[in-house]
């Protein structure tokens, strides 16, 4: 994977000039979902914990960067991105404090509730200001960034910071305990290392992370919407991570490519992409289990 | 002021008491070696000790310091390393990776967040490395290393954390004779500074390697002093060898040799957990009617032995019951006709004594109400949950539950471990009614006193393969050749 | 007082819905290791099923009595899939493969079924007021409460007295050791599992006459679902029971006086649970 993952970044970085407007739109989004799907398989790389909910900071990053700059201009653009940023952070570590006091399975629950929480909260719960099931349209684009292929450029250059900061940090010391965190926790412990708080901060690297690729989004979309929030976002950011590896760090920008290109492709035949997905995610596990090891039938 | 204290520490899991009152004093740059038969407590005091269990009453202090309750990497920041008794690794990362994490544990720079040139450390990785022989192997996946190799590199980590107190978890199990050489080796090496506490079934490396020794029995501390002295104390040979006045009063009746087609057979079996062989080829068999005994000291394969014979273990070899093949699931072969009584006595959490009755009862000659005459204890605590009864009482529950089984061949692992010597005679007559009844059965122990007044046949078993098959009553008489398997 | 009870009496209509969705979900866990993510799949299904089979019979009881039938062979199929997940290790894979199934079930649903919201009404035998002495209380929920207390006993006497309850409890509490006694450990999976689906379908045709039914159905009921067996404990029935009386109660009496945020409350229910007893209030065992 990581041979060609150069050539990919390269045909990205083409796209405006090769590519229309469809394909400058689908880059965005590749960028986008690819920052975000970075940040879930970052969190199992080295925690080992599964997220089922990070829609809720892919899509809150947008809403909070929306909301921001509907309100107060474009101008504050910088501003809303790290309030984004942040609100991901804070909400990151706050789940992960709840969730990380027993099993790892209850991490997952906590992060499928949090997110219909926040839907809910979104779509039902404050209407007058989140624009409920319509959502915010008519978010401006940041200044300087208006013209599309800028923009996709920008995103692409930042996409490419993001990814060399991951590869650096995992070559750091802190990088390498986490990264033997997963695969052995308690040995990590017993080495003199502190887990929880290991846990912790890539949990709430991993919400940051995600909110500011939601906030890219909706910078370039120009509106957010509840299903941006929803467990199909959440399927979605998933699948994007596990096909592509989960462990390499080109895994979320892999993963994205192939799914919003598949996604493209499959819309114009089927409305059924729910069901493409389940059946991606299935068939995913099943490979997951078939390189881990014989499949073992029975308690 | 001690490295390491251990003040009248209390520790229970269910209703099984496996520290019950241990007082242990470790002085700086000491040796110290803790043995005791399975089941003693030894692995529950290193657990305390690193901090893995909080104990339920008692302090532990480590160099003076109280550290009750504080969790490992605590009790590692202020010095202390472990190592594990099967090697707990780092799965995708090479030898040198594990090294550098333990070396980086408390430097400043394991929390950098960006790389750093580790130059600093890497001369004192690069020792670590000569130290244990592995430095040629340094870029290699763990994964794709010996078993030998990876319990050196789980080595190579406590050695690289520069610890004050190194707690050496059976470091010699499951390697093979030039390995146990090798490590050996290093540890005769350790820098005197540094305080050693060990468990280890190798009891002469043990008494050769410590200062002290201190040896566990029951939870409790039975005796600590000097090698020698401890060596030869009777008392300590009682717990270990067994030894019975009333061993030779009731010898088992039938001493004519069986006849006629094998009950069980076993050829070839070669069994292990991850990387590690344990049994390397053992053959044996069992007759009808039969009691056969399988000794050895621990470590040597005995519960490996029977856990596969079960099928709990996927092995290689050969097993057949009345001459047919056994299917390879422990499902499969209980259906069959095998019934385990297994070490540690397993009671089911959840269940009550009469429910695991239940479940187990198959149709034959054993019914509840027999079982309940044999052991009357037992239909009085019928329905407590069965992880509260007491050791003495779970065994009979498990020996109760594979007899209801109605079996055609009983295995038994260690069913005396832990025990009173009162409900070790208890146990030995129960088992001996079962031999006088017609009961084929296959016994691993390590107290030998008790098997050899209980069983006609008995394998010997070291390092994982049979060197030895007699007569029981030959092996009675000659207590040297006893002494010398069983340490 | 009898707007109190009203409000109460609601809530624990809503329990018995969520008890039969949790038991299901908290049994496969204790016996598989496999959190079931498709479970309110199945819930839905069961909605949907009811309301066709309603459409097709014109009659309620019908409906009731079949849809649960259909869903277990349904159920026999998921089975044989999810059966590849199984066991503790497999953390990332059970999360996959049973997401993956909610996925497919979701939208099958929808083909089938449609996006617009549909609707069964109560029998017309239930469908009236009760007179309760202290309040007046619609039937159907009455109804509902009653069902949930004899499935909720119907389930302790099957745990507790017959033999597939004793080997279900064995495969939960130690797998091995079942095994080695002679507890076909695989054949229990598979019985667990279909009682749990039976159960969630159960759960939701009873609930169709009070639950709108529509797409999204599924995963509202599963995050419900596992906030209860959150709070009450994963593994066991009981555990079910009482984190579905919570949940239940708890989420009445936030609709009554926070319409918009009772899953918030319900939400911070579970944070409590989990800073304080993360086991869950029955928890404690593995």
């Amino acid at each position: 994977m990581n041979r060609w993952f150069p050539w990919l970044l390269a045909a990205l970085a083409l796209v405006p000039l090769l590519g229309g407007a469809y394909a400058l739109r689908l880059g965005t989004e590749v960028v986008a979902w690819g920052i975000a799907a970075t940040a879930l398989a970052f969190l199992y790389r080295t925690t080992g914990l599964v997220s089922l909910g990070h829609s809720a900071f892919f899509g809150g990053g947008a809403y909070a960067t929306a909301l921001l700059v509907k309100n107060m201009g474009a101008s504050v653009y910088p501003l809303a991105v790290l309030l984004a940023i942040l609100l991901g952070l804070a909400f990151s570590l706050i789940l992960s404090f709840l969730g990380l006091r027993s099993h790892g399975i209850f991490f997952l629950m906590l992060t499928l509730a949090f997110s219909q929480l926040v839907y809910i909260l979104v779509k039902q719960g404050f209407p007058g200001i989140t624009g409920g099931d319509d959502g915010l349209p008519g978010v401006p684009r940041p200044p300087g960034l208006e013209e599309p292929a800028v923009y996709y450029l920008a995103g692409l250059a930042l996409l490419l910071g993001i990814l060399l900061l991951y590869r650096a940090f995992i070559a750091s010391p802190l990088g390498q305990v986490m990264d033997a965190l997963r695969q052995n926790e308690k040995r990590v412990e017993v080495l003199g290392y502190n887990i929880r708080r290991l846990k912790l901060l890539a949990s709430g690297l991993s919400g940051a992370l995600a909110a500011l690729g939601g906030a890219y989004l909706v910078g370039y979309r120009g509106f957010v919407h509840p299903h941006d929030l929803s467990w199909t976002t959440s399927g979605l950011l998933l699948v994007m991570a596990v096909v592509g590896g989960m462990r390499p760090l080109s895994a979320g920008v892999v993963g994205a490519t192939i799914l919003i290109a598949l996604e493209a492709f499959l819309s114009s035949y089927t409305d059924l992409w729910n069901l493409f997905l389940g059946i991606f995610l299935m068939a995913a596990a099943w490979t997951a289990l078939r390189s881990r090891g014989a499949i073992h039938v029975g308690a | 002021m001690w490295a390491l204290e251990l003040r009248q520490v209390y520790k229970s899991f269910g209703g099984l008491l496996a520290l019950a009152g241990v007082d242990l004093k470790v002085s700086f740059g000491e040796r110290r070696a803790v043995v005791g038969p399975n089941g003693a407590g030894k692995s529950t005091l290193f657990r305390v000790a690193g901090g893995e269990h909080r104990p339920d009453r008692g302090e532990v202090l480590l160099f003076g310091q109280r550290v009750t309750g504080l969790p490992p990497h605590r009790l590692a920041q202020m010095g202390l390393a472990r190592t594990f008794q099967v090697a707990s690794l780092f799965p995708e990362k090479d030898v040198l990776g594990h090294v550098v994490l333990a070396a980086l544990a408390f430097h400043s720079l394991g929390h950098r967040p960006l790389p750093h040139r580790l130059s600093a450390l890497e001369g004192q990785v690069l020792e670590v490395l000569e130290r244990v022989g592995l430095s040629h192997r340094a870029r290699t996946p763990v994964a794709a290393l010996s078993y030998g190799e990876q319990r050196l590199v789980e080595l190579a980590m406590a050695l690289a954390q520069k610890p004050r107190l190194l707690l050496l978890d059976e470091p010699l199990a499951g390697l093979a004779e030039e390995e146990r050489e090798r490590v050996k080796g290093i540890l005769h090496t350790l820098p005197r500074e540094m305080t050693v506490l060990l468990i280890e079934h190798d009891l002469d490396f043990a008494y050769g390697f410590a200062d002290r020794v201190t040896v566990l029995h029951q939870g409790q501390v039975l005796r600590e002093g000097l090698p020698d002295e401890v060596r030869r104390d009777p008392q300590v040979i009682q717990v270990y060898v067994g030894k019975d006045q009333e061993a030779d009063a009731a010898l088992p009746s039938s001493s004519s040799p069986r006849t006629g087609p094998a009950l069980l057979e076993v050829r070839g079996l070669r069994a292990g957990y991850g990387q590690g062989e344990v049994l390397r080829g053992v053959d044996l068999e069992v007759r009808p009617g039969e009691a056969v005994g399988i000794l050895g000291r621990n470590g040597m394969g005995k519960t490996t032995l029977l856990s596969a014979i079960m099928g709990l273990l996927p092995a290689q070899g050969e097993v057949r019951l009345e001459g047919k093949a056994l299917p390879p699931g422990a499902l499969g072969r209980a259906q069959a006709g095998l019934a385990l009584v297994p070490q540690g006595r397993q009671p089911i959490p959840g269940l009550s004594v009469e429910e695991e009755l239940l479940l187990a009862l198959r149709p034959g000659r054993w019914t509840l109400e027999a079982i309940y005459e044999l052991f009357p204890r037992l239909r009085e605590r019928r329905h407590a949950p069965s992880t509260v009864l007491s050791g003495g009482e779970q065994q009979m529950l498990a020996i109760a539950r594979a007899l209801l089984r109605n079996p055609k061949l009983l295995l038994l692992d260690e069913p005396t471990e832990g025990l009173s010597p009162l409900l070790v005679k208890t146990i030995r007559e129960v088992l001996r009614e079962l031999s006088r009844q017609g009961e084929s059965l296959l016994l691993a122990e390590q107290n030998a006193t008790f098997a050899l007044g209980l069983v006609e046949k008995v394998y010997i078993l070291e390092k994982g393969r049979i060197v030895e098959c007699t007569e029981a009553a030959c092996l009675r008489h000659e207590p040297e050749r006893l002494r010398m398997w069983m340490g | 007082m009898e707007f109190y009870l009203f409000v109460l009496l609601n809530g624990l209509a809503y329990a018995a819905l969520l008890f039969l969705l949790a038991a299901g979900l908290s049994l496969v866990y204790g016996v598989g290791r496999v959190l079931h993510l498709a479970h309110g799949g199945f819930f839905m299904l069961g909605g949907y099923m009811g309301y066709s089979l309603y459409q097709w019979t014109g009659s309620f009881w019908l409906a009731l009595a079949l849809a649960p039938l259909l869903a277990l062979a349904l159920g026999l199929l998921a089975e044989r899939l999810v059966r590849v997940v199984y066991g503790p290790e497999r953390a990332l894979e059970q999360v996959l493969f049973t997401f993956g199934m909610a996925f497919v079930i979701s939208d099958l649903t929808r083909l089938f079924w449609g996006a617009q919201v549909l609707g069964v009404p109560p029998p017309p035998a239930l469908n009236r007021p009760m007179d309760l002495g202290a309040v007046v209380y619609p039937a159907y929920p009455l109804f509902l409460i009653l069902i949930g207390a004899v499935v909720a006993l119907g389930l302790w006497i099957l745990m507790r007295f017959t033999r597939f309850g004793l080997e279900v409890r064995a495969a939960a509490g130690h797998p091995q050791m079942a095994e080695a006694l002679g507890v076909p450990t695989t054949q229990v999976l598979q019985r667990t599992y279909l009682l749990g689906v039976a159960l969630a379908a159960l759960g939701g045709v009873l609930a169709a006459p009070r639950i709108a039914l529509a797409p999204g159905l599924d995963f509202t009921m599963l995050i419900l679902g596992l906030i209860v067996v959150v709070v009450g404990g994963l593994g066991s029935v009981s555990g079910a029971l009482y984190g579905a009386l919570l949940v239940g109660l708890a989420d009445s009496f936030g609709r009554t006086f926070l319409p918009q945020f009772a899953l918030a409350v319900i939400f911070l229910l579970m944070a409590l649970v989990l800073v304080f007893r993360p086991e869950g209030l029955l928890g404690g065992r593995r």
